[in-house]
């Protein structure tokens, strides 16, 4: 357990020295994706309660809908931090030889390497949270957001190992980038990054939930922000360990598979 | 004609290339369809709560969306697996490979890769945009097809150079990625319709960074709101970006030091 953690804490620091490395581009890419999607976002609702002449919307003001957009647009960052690729390049260029000679854990030190951005783009929400509580009334309250912070970073397990399955397809697949994206966009959609669930027809709203991906962006975004919620925090945090069990077993099986597929000589 | 035999082989072997990798070949098929889908599904689910976004109706904005489909099918297909490379070709030297061959650098950059997987794509915006346009509510002219045509096309091209705008600098940062996350951050201005910009935005991305140009105004051909004068200022406007992107590739071409630079 000591080695694991060890393994986690070195593999976090060598990655953080890469980001720092090239800090200006790190945070300007943030800064400016992030403020895009909030800007258009604000600009497309305000159009829409200005037409409507409404101050609410589904439960939402103006304002509310806002900090969703904005947790929402930083949650969506810490769960895909790492772009595709973590595993798969180490696959497609023969880079696997050297962790399965060095006596380390690869998946450990994987996950530790996809936290590094997670945890800077947390940091962020967490100051902007306090933001918002003070120049947008955002009504938060401190049990809410541990509670929240508690399932974000769940969420970010659960999606890694998720993403983990398709990276490992590398051991058959010639290119696996396309797959990795298509589950983003999915995960995007049923998470409510583009829309709130809540506005969602009844029949998608149902459906989307026998997938695990609103309970990775929708629900935590709605106890972070201290909106009334359908789940409570620690049935949320079940299906969080459900899906984790589920994806690891399937993690472990592709990856026992693949090990035997795997040349080690790159494409 | 030189050039364009050039075209064609590089056409022949991307396919080629593109059939060696059945797996990918296939997913980003399905990658794309899934993406545009759910884009259309997101306005769609809009238009349940409005009537309007900005002062675009339903059958406008089903109209624009499917245009970015027709855009992104020519600009996956022709530009964006060549612009992608750049920064890693800068940084490896394995841009001597260009600097070599008896035949205009950029052109040959710009063009080696045609990605035949996405053509399908293309082939899907067709069709769904030649959908969207039997739902408008007034009728056009087979010109402003035309003219639209000709401003997608334009748009494609103008997007490449804005791309290119944010990869050039890699010649003097040798940053892994360029500047390249800054454009895809601003992604949504340009998937989203003009309508709902106010003027200060509306001005710094038509004129400063043209984003408008490349989706919204061509769109706008058919709902009578651009007007001729318009179009051949946005003509002019796409020549002298692209002026400026050749400048500024010479410039980086005498900054680079080939191998590990």
């Amino acid at each position: 357990m000591k080695k694991n953690l060890n393994i986690f804490i070195h593999a976090f620091t060598i990655e953080l020295r890469k980001v720092f490395a090239y800090k200006l581009e790190f945070w300007a890419s943030f800064i400016f994706s992030t403020a895009a999607m909030v800007i258009v976002s604000y600009l497309l609702w305000q159009s829409i309660f200005e037409l409507n002449q409404v101050s609410q919307m589904k439960g939402y003001t103006l304002n509310a809908l806002i900090i969703y957009y904005f947790c929402i647009a930083i949650t969506h960052k810490i769960l895909v931090s790492s772009g595709m690729g973590i595993i798969s390049r180490d696959i497609y260029y023969g880079d696997l030889n050297k962790y399965l000679l060095y006596p380390v854990n690869y998946q450990i030190f994987k996950l530790g390497t996809y936290f590094t951005k997670s945890l800077l783009y947390l940091s962020v929400l967490l100051i902007s949270l306090i933001g918002f509580q003070i120049f947008l009334s955002a009504n938060l309250n401190f049990l809410s957001i541990v509670q929240g912070i508690i399932l974000i970073l769940s969420s970010t397990v659960t999606f890694f190992f998720l993403t983990s399955i398709l990276e490992l397809l590398a051991f058959w697949a010639d290119h696996i980038w396309s797959l990795g994206i298509m589950i983003r966009s999915v995960m995007a959609f049923c998470g409510g990054f583009m829309i709130p669930l809540s506005f969602f027809p009844e029949s998608i709203y149902n459906f989307i939930h026998y997938t695990p991906f609103p309970y990775l962006l929708y629900y935590p975004i709605k106890l972070l922000t201290n909106q009334e919620s359908s789940y409570s925090f620690f049935t949320i945090f079940s299906i969080h360990l459900f899906w984790i069990i589920v994806f690891y077993i399937g993690q472990q099986l592709v990856w026992n598979k693949g090990k035997y597929k795997y040349t080690g000589v790159g494409i | 004609m030189r050039y364009f035999r050039l075209y064609l082989h590089f056409i022949r072997f991307s396919f080629t290339k593109a059939l060696q990798f059945r797996f990918d070949f296939t997913f980003r098929i399905f990658m794309d369809l899934v993406f545009h889908t759910l884009n259309l599904v997101f306005f769609r689910i809009l238009f349940n709560h409005t009537t309007l976004i900005g002062d675009w109706n339903q059958s406008q904005v089903t109209l624009f969306v499917t245009s970015f489909i027709l855009f992104d099918g020519i600009y996956m297909t022709v530009f964006a697996t060549n612009a992608w490379w750049l920064p890693e070709h800068i940084n490896k030297g394995e841009l001597d490979y260009y600097l070599t061959k008896p035949v205009s650098p950029l052109f040959f950059f710009s063009f080696k890769e045609f990605a035949a997987n996405s053509l399908m794509n293309l082939f899907f915006g067709i069709a769904i945009f030649s959908w969207a346009l039997t739902q408008l509510e007034f009728s056009f002219h087979f010109f402003q097809l035309l003219l639209y045509i000709l401003l997608i096309i334009n748009g494609a091209f103008l997007y490449f150079a804005m791309q290119l705008l944010m990869y050039l600098p890699t010649f003097w940062t040798q940053s892994p990625r360029g500047f390249d996350m800054l454009l895809h951050g601003l992604d949504p201005i340009l998937k989203y319709p003009i309508s709902i910009q106010k003027y200060l935005m509306r001005t710094v991305f038509t004129f400063l960074l043209p984003l408008n140009i490349v989706l919204s105004y061509p769109a706008k051909i058919f709902f009578n709101e651009a007007p001729i004068k318009g179009v051949l200022i946005i003509l002019v406007c796409t020549t002298l970006f692209w002026l400026f992107i050749s400048w500024l590739w010479r410039s980086g071409i005498r900054q680079y030091s080939s191998a590990s630079s």
